[in-house]
């Protein structure tokens, strides 16, 4: 007399009868089914009766009225969805009857109201909850469609003349590289202390790091190197500058402590260096500037409005030269960052110093090639205070010790040049 | 003799483990299997522990004598997944005896993880396992290197962090193996040339900026200068082969082992022989590329540096504020 159809399963022609005027069937892994539809077999339905349907699930103690079908309509559709969505699914409604009365058309319509009244109610409340759900879920959908990895974005927006490599970018007849390896080992690095003439290299030496800017035929390139970097270290301490538990110790170790005093070294290793430009076979650092490539009286800025545009960033790299945790005093520590765009090329190399209770000491310096130019700017910036003038911020919040942005935003500048760099 | 000694520490390891049993109301067991999965214990749990800690600490020695077999472990600062690593390649607790000799704590992502899994070893096998305070060890240094920040992060408040620090204060200072090899986080005092005087000192406190504590943990060997020097930075010493013999002559002992120096290799030997230094942190800052190594001793005091690189899962478990720092950023 029934059949029906569960979405996504064969057409099943019959149902069971338990006795007469009550059928059933069952929908296995019911959590998997949208919705399913009965539909009469047979055109004989006697008038005035109708056919009510109800759904149950494990241990099909209470029986949900759904709806009915009768000469009229002989077929209907129901929903089983269940509330909410995949992550909610209940694993007790697996398994769900469907059950079949015969019953007269006066019986079914009231039902039908009270059915329709409690939709009204308790059945609302799930429907907003379920509106809501699946309209965050669309809206998950639609924005995750935007998000494309960051090597999908480089190779579909790689605009013309640019060439990705193995650890940089060829953007504009320009290559940019970076070099990325472990430490120097205890035999490099005295190698190394002879050289560059230091008594001691700070504590991790990261000597075969590098970030280069160079034209594609080679002709001009600046590099922040490690060796280049710390050449430009003094050879001897700074005596101004003693760690924070220097006076105690002092005070405590007077009388009793005659002996030497370590060999002199610039344990801060506070360098100036801006980088190293290479022209015409010629190396040319801080020391040595000839103004026919470096221009000082230029009044020209580094526009940091235009760095700010979100231009797309063909490749980005964040090398580290050199770091020293100063005995556990604090830290010091130089670190390139740069971004290759279609616009142009922004390195910003960092030395950054901290002593503990002593001192806060930043070098940044900031070089920009604005494609179409020919020169690059080099903005070389000192930037020192006493420690006293953060120390209230750092007593509210620890963490802030080591937010080295917000630090260096807070110093105030000490020197600041501006020079031209001609290639 | 020996055979009698042997039986009495077994017997008394036997009945302390289960006083230790009975009085806790803690399943260590469970919280070990927990801690292995790096994942954190609840506040009150950390508390718990820390206090049970310092009961079991106030009873050990600033100076703890250690039998052979042990294996030595060097800083491992965090990197919780180069820990897990050292129990894999140098054994189990207990089937093996470990000394650390300090510095659980700041710069890695995962302090929290690595010392409290370490106090749960040493809780649960309390002859089995020595801890060593290092530098890092104290207020004032976690507040500056991480481990501050990261029980923040955690728990939102600071109580872990005050738990473990007010703990810290109970750890011993130095260990001597076999009583011959001395152990310590640093090295050498001026003001403490005898052992003797390192056992009379009142540990129980904040580590010093100054005076023979804060030496022990704070100063290096100098394989170019002899004696005591006064370094650069206006605080700490270095110490020089000729001091490192004379201390082995005045307290009999054959050689120092000590951390807090990273090496490339894992480990340094310096001064004839005399002195090791152990680094069990690798690829330390998950960039520097190095070597790290834990010492193994033998009943017969034979030693064996036994070295490992970095575990693969170290770098791919970084938290998420240190991956998204390699992102692409429109720094100016």
């Amino acid at each position: 007399m029934f059949g029906y159809v569960i979405s996504g399963r064969p057409v099943q022609p019959s149902v069971t009868q338990l006795q007469p005027g009550k059928f059933f069937f069952q929908i296995d892994d019911a959590t998997n089914v949208h919705n399913f539809a009965v539909f009469l077999t047979e055109q004989n339905f006697p008038a005035g009766y109708g056919a009510a349907i109800y759904l149950s699930y494990t241990p099909f103690q209470d029986w949900k009225y759904l709806g009915f079908i009768n000469s009229l309509k002989p077929s209907a559709f129901f929903s089983i969805l269940q509330e909410g969505d995949m992550t909610m699914i209940d694993q007790s409604k697996s398994v769900a009857q469907v059950g079949i009365s015969i019953e007269t058309e006066a019986e079914i319509n009231a039902k039908q109201k009270t059915n329709a009244a409690s939709d009204n109610t308790t059945f609302k409340a799930i429907d907003f909850k379920q509106y809501a759900f699946k309209m965050c879920h669309n809206f998950v959908n639609y924005v995750l469609s935007f998000a494309v990895s960051q090597q999908q974005q480089q190779q579909q927006e790689l605009p013309p003349g640019t060439k990705l490599l193995k650890n940089g970018v060829a953007v504009n007849g320009w290559v940019v590289t970076t070099s990325k390896k472990p430490i120097l080992n205890s035999t490099e690095k005295e190698e190394w202390e002879r050289e560059l003439q230091l008594n001691e290299l700070p504590e991790m030496v990261f000597g075969n790091n590098y970030v280069s800017v160079a034209r594609e035929d080679n002709s001009f390139s600046i590099v922040f190197n490690t060796h280049d970097a710390l050449s430009l270290c003094k050879k001897t301490a700074d005596q101004t500058i003693k760690v924070a538990a220097s006076a105690r110790w002092q005070a405590i170790n007077q009388g009793t402590f005659t002996g030497p005093l370590e060999k002199s070294f610039e344990w801060t290793f506070t360098t100036p260096y801006n980088g190293s430009v290479l022209k015409d076979g010629h190396i040319y650092t801080m020391t040595n500037r000839p103004q026919s490539i470096f221009e000082t009286t230029t009044t020209e800025q580094i526009d940091i409005e235009k760095l700010k545009r979100p231009d797309p960033i063909l490749f980005y790299d964040d090398v580290i030269l050199f770091e020293d945790e100063l005995a556990d005093n604090g830290i010091s520590m130089l670190s390139v960052k740069v971004r290759a765009m279609p616009t142009g090329i922004f390195v910003l190399q960092r030395f950054f110093l901290r002593v503990d209770d002593v001192l806060l000491r930043c070098y940044d310096t900031r070089l920009y090639l604005e494609f179409g130019n020919s020169y690059f700017l080099m903005e070389s910036m000192l930037k020192e205070a006493n420690y006293d003038l953060l120390k209230p911020i750092f007593d509210r919040d620890p963490t802030f010790v080591s937010n080295v942005n917000m630090i260096v935003q807070q110093l105030p500048i000490k020197s600041l040049t501006v020079e031209k760099i001609k290639f | 003799m020996t055979v009698i000694i042997i039986t009495y520490r077994i017997v008394v390891d036997y009945f302390k483990s289960f006083i230790v049993d009975i009085k806790m109301s803690l399943n260590l067991d469970h919280c070990i299997e927990k801690l292995q999965k790096c994942e954190i214990l609840s506040e009150t749990t950390v508390k718990e522990i820390t206090d049970r800690m310092k009961e079991i600490l106030i009873n050990e020695a600033n100076v703890q004598s250690i039998r052979a077999p042990v294996t030595v472990v060097g800083d491992v600062h965090g990197q919780f997944y180069d820990v897990l690593e050292i129990f894999k390649i140098g054994g189990k607790c207990p089937d093996t005896n470990y000394l650390f000799l300090g510095d659980y704590v700041d710069r890695g992502y995962h302090s929290v993880e690595t010392i409290t899994l370490l106090s749960c070893l040493k809780l649960r096998y309390p002859s089995r396992v020595t801890l060593l305070r290092g530098n890092h060890e104290s207020r004032q240094i976690t507040q500056v290197y991480g481990f501050y920040g990261e029980c923040m992060r955690k728990y939102g408040n600071a109580n872990v962090w005050k738990y473990f620090t007010e703990m810290f204060d109970y750890l011993p200072v130095a260990a001597i193996i076999e009583d011959n090899i001395y152990c310590v986080h640093g090295g050498l005092s001026p003001s403490a040339p005898s052992i003797d005087q390192i056992r009379v000192l009142d540990r129980f406190q904040e580590v010093p900026h100054e005076g023979p504590l804060a030496d022990l943990m704070w100063s290096d060997p100098d394989p170019d200068r002899d004696g005591f020097v006064e370094s650069q930075r206006g605080a700490g010493y270095t110490f020089g082969q000729d001091t490192v013999a004379k201390f082995l002559q005045i307290n009999k002992m054959h050689h120092i082992l000590r951390a807090h120096q990273m090496c490339m290799d894992g480990y340094q030997v310096l001064f004839k022989r005399t002195l090791s230094t152990i680094w069990s942190a690798p690829n330390y800052s998950y960039r520097c590329g190095n070597m790290a190594s834990i010492l193994e001793i033998n009943e017969s005091s034979e030693h064996y540096f036994n070295t490992y690189s970095a575990a693969p899962e170290s770098l791919h478990n970084k938290p998420q504020q240190d991956t998204t720092k390699e992102l692409p950023d429109y720094f100016l």
